[in-house]
């Protein structure tokens, strides 16, 4: 409001003056401009710098990005490679299915689909879900899984989730087994959901394990 | 005539002028040091990011008894060849026994180690494989 002030003023002692009645004459009048022009080159060059510093560090953002995903990549592979070696050591054709039933029950991370299937829970895709027709990998609802990560629960018990290794706690995995009976041979079927949040990244891995 | 005008270009007004400039110069200057620094250290990244990804699916298609997968700290002197900067590739394999909680199985944790100056950078991956 000052500055507005004073410039009124001023414009006004300049038109009550007589050298400078003419708005014309004083336009011509070219003391500054080299320092006006200086100072709108050094403007320039000033966003010319900002916009530099932007993409190098947007850069390095996408860089540190790339990393934490390939880390989390990993991470979650090996989740479903350790998934993959405990349903390849324990689901049997030699052990009977109720007893295999309870092995997985006892363990965390590991769930009896049937269960789930029971429950009716959002997990699950269908309600008339044929064991013998269908496969297990092609009914869990992946993406219900991972929305409800934290809060995993099947007839209102929490689900546990497993971990390779308590020195990678953001690191985890949920493996949803399906094992059955036929006339010849004990089937099993699971499903490793695997994901990894480390340092903020957030990587999903769904694997199908079969073994008869 | 008019070209011959020297109205407004004072020498107080050139020397300040010239001072400003060169500040905004030098600055710029600086920047682009530090652009080039920022551009390097992605590059540098990426690759050693690559070079332990590609290590990992190396030893996700061995068998178990390969020398690779051995229970021991795995090092090169020499650096891998291909790229501008020394990038050292080692791995560590440790054989995890089945216990109540983990199936058996390997163990192994990646580093990549490379220097920039009197810098050390390192890039660690771990991983683990069934047996």
């Amino acid at each position: 409001m000052v500055f507005i002030t004073q410039i009124t003023w001023g414009f006004s002692m300049r038109k009550n003056n007589p050298k400078h009645t003419n708005v014309a004459a004083s336009l011509q009048n070219e003391n500054g401009s080299t320092l006006l022009v200086t100072l709108i080159v050094l403007i320039l060059i000033t966003f010319m710098g900002i916009a530099g510093v932007n993409t190098a560090v947007t850069d390095l953002r996408i860089t540190r990005n790339y990393l934490i995903h390939k880390e989390n990549l990993a991470l979650a592979d090996a989740a479903v490679n350790h998934a993959a070696v405990w349903a390849d050591d324990n689901i049997r054709s030699d052990v009977l299915s109720s007893v295999m039933a309870d092995l997985i029950e006892n363990k965390d991370g590991f769930y009896d689909v049937v269960a789930l299937w029971d429950a009716d829970s959002d997990y699950f895709k269908e309600s008339d879900w044929n064991r013998n027709l269908s496969p297990i990998w092609n009914q869990i609802d992946v993406d219900a899984v991972v929305a409800d990560w934290d809060t995993l629960e099947i007839n209102g018990e929490t689900i546990t989730h497993a971990s390779f290794s308590s020195d990678e706690p953001d690191t985890e995995y949920v493996v949803f087994v399906c094992i059955y009976s036929t006339d010849e041979d004990i089937i099993g079927e699971a499903v490793v959901i695997a994901r990894s949040r480390k340092n903020g990244g957030n990587v999903i891995i769904e694997a199908g394990l079969g073994n008869r | 005539m008019a070209l011959k005008s020297e109205a407004g270009l004072t020498l107080i007004e050139v020397v300040l002028a010239m001072a400003i400039l060169s500040i905004g110069v030098l600055a710029l200057g600086m920047m682009q040091v530090h652009f080039a620094e920022g551009t390097a250290r992605s590059r540098q990244l990426v690759h050693a990011t690559d070079i332990a990804v590609n290590k990992i699916e190396e030893l996700a298609n061995l068998d178990e008894g390969h020398d690779d997968l051995q229970a021991k700290t795995h090092e090169s002197d020499s650096p891998l060849e291909g790229y501008a900067l020394d990038y050292f590739l080692s791995w560590e394999v440790e054989d995890v026994a089945a216990d109540s909680d983990h199936p058996a199985h390997k163990a192994i944790d990646i580093a990549v180690k490379w220097r920039t100056g009197s810098q050390d950078h390192e890039v660690n991956f771990h991983w683990r494989k069934g047996l």
